[in-house]
């Protein structure tokens, strides 16, 4: 009897050690598991931040290309901003980018819009592990060649990549190098069928894009078409022809490769030339007031044929900011802006104080 | 036996509460720690916001200075100042257009010198609890008289809690 109610005892004891053993195991475990997930959100948090004050301090200065370093997390791009692993987007202001950047390394580089007085900095963040191929012999894929960050960045003996680009002359010569995107940039020219997929079939559709720039100069206007992979083919985006207004805007269609994205930007890019505008007719206003109590016709009567084209220019900007993409706001815009660039030309030969 | 039984259980129950206490301790020790953590993560993002509300008002095209679109650095037009700042008061979807850029703060251009005068460019105060101070001294051009004043722009940032 005795022997049997120790046993029972012993059993008890072992039984008791196990439950409250495995409920702490189970209570430590949950607190690392919890632990986990909430260093992994500040991680992600951290990072969407230092992304936003890294972007604004390069979007503050005009015409800077930068590497920036991460920890190695995707970022996800949309028309929303940068967000890293779902959390909240963050807004930089107008930047154009691929809808994945991943890697530990970030490119971002600065461009200033003017039309013709400036407007905004327009950002371009990509990843140097996305290869753009521009396609074309013509003299307009070079001079975007060159107009393009250089491939390299050297500090010191520190070589790094900054813009994984390449000009090709032929669609046969393309080689799949392992990234994880592939871009490519054709001139006055619709790819069509297999063109310059050969070598890359391999590759997901989705890693795969296309944009044929219409146009004959980087500067001016022109059209752009959007294109995916399909399998073997190619496959135009539908209703997604676009428009680029000076070549700022056609750099940011080279790095966007979702045709929505780009389009919201530019719309988002008129609201603020818009304002600008206004600003600048408000300006002129004041400054045609005081030649004209001054007696000075002569300036007073340019900064009224200046005030005209302003007044332009914001009127088709405000038509965009709803209707991008539209092709004669468009080019009422780059003809009103080429006409305040040579009325503001006149008013500085004449002394008077300049428009922009 | 039986009361040999329950001294055991005793001691065993015992051994826990002193665990569990010696936990609880930890646990709180280690929540102060982390709520210490919190609240200089939050002043460091809260500096780290106002200096990026400073650097974007700054950088501004709608006031910056400019001859034939070269931009003048550290300068603004007052007639650019007067357009913007009557344009933002007229229209408060403009206010929340801004907010993307300057968020919950108060953009002041002084007049210093060779005498005094003030803009206020955009005002949206959410919480006026606690705020960063930012003053960039700056030149201001008058582009009638075609001359150049001394200024400031106060940048003011308020952190949302």
């Amino acid at each position: 009897m005795g022997n049997s109610k120790g046993f029972v005892e012993i059993q008890f004891n072992w039984i008791f050690v196990l439950i409250i053993g495995g409920i702490i195991l189970v209570f430590f475990i949950g607190i690392a598991e919890k632990q986990k997930s909430v260093s992994e959100g500040k991680v992600s948090i951290k990072v969407r931040s230092d992304i936003k004050t890294i972007l604004t301090g390069i979007r503050a200065s005009t015409d800077t290309a930068s590497i920036i370093d991460l920890i190695g997390k995707e970022i996800s791009y949309n028309c929303e901003g940068y967000s890293v692993q779902g959390i909240n987007p963050t807004q930089v202001g107008i930047s154009f980018s691929p809808s994945k950047i991943k890697g530990f390394k970030v490119m971002a580089w600065s461009k200033d819009w003017s039309m013709p007085y400036r407007v905004s900095n327009f950002l371009m963040v990509t990843s140097p592990d996305i290869k753009y191929i521009i396609i074309g012999t013509s003299d307009i894929a070079r001079e975007l060649n060159n107009s393009l960050p250089p491939n390299f960045l050297t500090k010191g003996n520190n070589k790094q990549t900054l813009l994984n680009k390449e000009l090709s002359g032929d669609t046969n010569d393309i080689k799949n190098d392992g990234n994880y995107r592939v871009r490519f940039v054709f001139f006055n020219h619709n790819p069509t069928g297999s063109e310059g997929l050969s070598n890359i079939n391999s590759m997901e559709d989705s890693e795969v894009s296309a944009i044929n720039i219409v146009g004959n100069s980087l500067e001016g206007f022109g059209e752009l078409k959007f294109y995916k992979k399909k399998g073997n083919n190619w496959e135009n985006f539908p209703h997604s022809i676009s428009y680029y207004l000076g070549k700022e805007s056609l750099f940011a269609a080279v790095f966007t490769e979702d045709y929505k994205s780009y389009n919201c930007n530019m719309q988002k890019a008129f609201k603020h030339l818009s304002i600008v505008s206004d600003i600048y007719i408000r300006r002129t206003n004041s400054l045609v007031r005081s030649y004209q109590n001054a007696g000075d016709t002569t300036c007073a009567t340019q900064l009224l044929l200046s005030l005209e084209s302003i007044e332009g220019i914001k009127t088709n900007a405000n038509k965009l900011v709803n209707f991008f993409p539209s092709q004669p706001e468009i080019a009422t815009i780059f003809q009103r802006a080429s006409e305040l660039r040579s009325s503001n030309d006149q008013i500085q030969r004449l002394s008077c104080s300049e428009v922009y | 036996m039986e009361k040999k039984s329950q001294m055991k259980m005793m001691e065993t129950i015992g051994i826990m509460f002193v665990f569990f206490i010696l936990v609880t301790f930890g646990f709180i020790f280690y929540a102060k720690m982390q709520e210490i953590n919190y609240q200089s993560s939050i002043i460091e993002e809260n500096e780290r916001k106002a200096v990026e509300v400073a650097l974007r008002a700054s950088s501004l095209p709608e006031l910056q200075c400019s001859s034939n679109n070269i931009v003048t650095d550290n300068c603004l037009d007052i007639l650019k100042i007067e357009a913007m700042s009557s344009i933002i008061r007229m229209d408060n979807s403009l206010q929340i257009k801004y907010y993307d850029s300057f968020e919950s703060s108060k953009l002041v251009v002084k007049q210093i010198y060779p005498f005094s005068n003030e803009w206020i460019i955009y005002q949206r105060v959410v919480n006026d609890t606690g705020s960063f101070f930012t003053p960039i001294p700056i030149s201001l051009y008058d582009a009638i008289n075609n001359k150049y004043y001394f200024g400031v722009l106060e940048v003011t940032y308020y952190p949302i809690r």
